[in-house]
């Protein structure tokens, strides 16, 4: 298996959103995966006002 | 096992071995640009000053005495980020992580006091290796995913000291090695652990689609300055050596050793 192949393989459905074939954007995508993310790990009761530290983070 | 690795990419990809992964093509391109870069103590200037150190008894025991407190403050750290985390696999690595640091801590300590006699130095204040940390985790803005990316950095940084340690002190010390070197591995062993997992989490955080590369790049860039200041400082401290013994020194190998370390140190940081 060569290089490409190996890539290909190893890119998942987001990442297919994320670099569309028309161009467009990956900001959106990479946005709401790290929103996600910091959702998913981070206690929001020892964040003075999660949501906002979250638009903070993440930002549009 | 033979901890020889020669790049930052080789290590991390190692890791991923040891732990049955495989790292994406992107995440093992990224690195190769950080490796390009010439991250500091992969470079030989860090094993010149590793030998120069082992050398040196009162230098090699203040170094091991301030790894140490080092390895202690990270640990503080790493208690602080995570009681900020939910009970999630993360924050579990990150708890047994700091445990391992702390031992680590244990370990310089009795590595440096093993040494301490053939030395003519006193204690150290280290408080100001203490206040580093304390002064990260108040500015702490909360974002783990940067953090995670500060640990795989700094615990690549460890790594490529603690091999050049391992090294010097094996040419330049066997007596003390023997006994050294079993305590130094298991400081590396852990070391590739937690580089492991750390990598682990930002390449499955890449493959997710969160591009990390711009903040692993600032990260081990960040930590490139840190090291790098300190080897022009250990280099000054052989350059004011030489300085005060070059009007009678019978050693001329090691201060021709030590002002070539010095100006290369100096040259690089500025």
């Amino acid at each position: 298996m060569d290089r490409s192949s190996e890539l290909v393989e190893s890119l998942n459905e987001e990442q297919f959103v994320r670099v569309p074939a028309g161009g467009g954007t990956e900001v959106e995508p990479a946005r709401r995966f790290k929103t996600k993310l910091l959702e998913k790990y981070v206690d929001e009761t020892v964040i003075e006002d999660f949501s906002a530290w979250l638009a903070w983070k993440c930002p549009v | 096992m033979d901890f020889h690795v020669g790049t930052i990419g080789d290590l991390i990809n190692s890791t991923a071995c040891d732990r049955g992964a495989r790292l994406s093509g992107e995440f093992l391109d990224a690195l190769s640009a950080i490796d390009a870069s010439g991250f500091s103590p992969a470079h030989p200037i860090r094993s010149a000053i590793a030998v120069a150190v082992v050398g040196d008894p009162e230098l090699f025991v203040r170094s091991f005495r301030r790894h140490g407190v080092a390895e202690l403050a990270t640990s503080q750290t790493l208690d602080a980020v995570a009681a900020t985390l939910k009970p999630t696999e993360l924050k579990v690595a990150i708890l047994a992580h700091a445990e391992d640091e702390r031992r680590h801590s244990r370990m310089f300590a009795a590595l440096a006091n093993r040494a301490a006699p053939f030395a003519a130095c006193g204690d150290d204040d280290n408080e100001w290796v203490l206040d580093i940390d304390r002064r990260f985790v108040e500015t702490y803005n909360g974002d783990v995913i940067e953090f995670v990316s500060d640990l795989v950095a700094g615990e690549v940084r460890s790594f490529f000291y603690l091999q050049s340690y391992v090294e010097a002190i094996e040419s330049a010390r066997p007596a003390y090695a023997a006994k050294a070197d079993t305590v130094l591995r298991q400081i590396i062993e852990d070391e590739r652990r937690h580089i492991g997992y750390t990598a682990g989490y930002l390449d499955e955080w890449l493959r997710g689609g969160l591009d990390i590369r711009p903040s692993m790049a600032a990260s081990f860039r960040n930590f490139d300055v840190v090291t790098w200041a300190d080897v022009a400082a250990t280099a000054r401290h052989f350059m004011d050596r030489f300085e005060h013994r070059a009007s009678g020194s019978t050693n001329a190998a090691w201060c021709s050793d030590s002002s070539r370390i010095a100006a290369v140190a100096i040259a690089k940081e500025g």
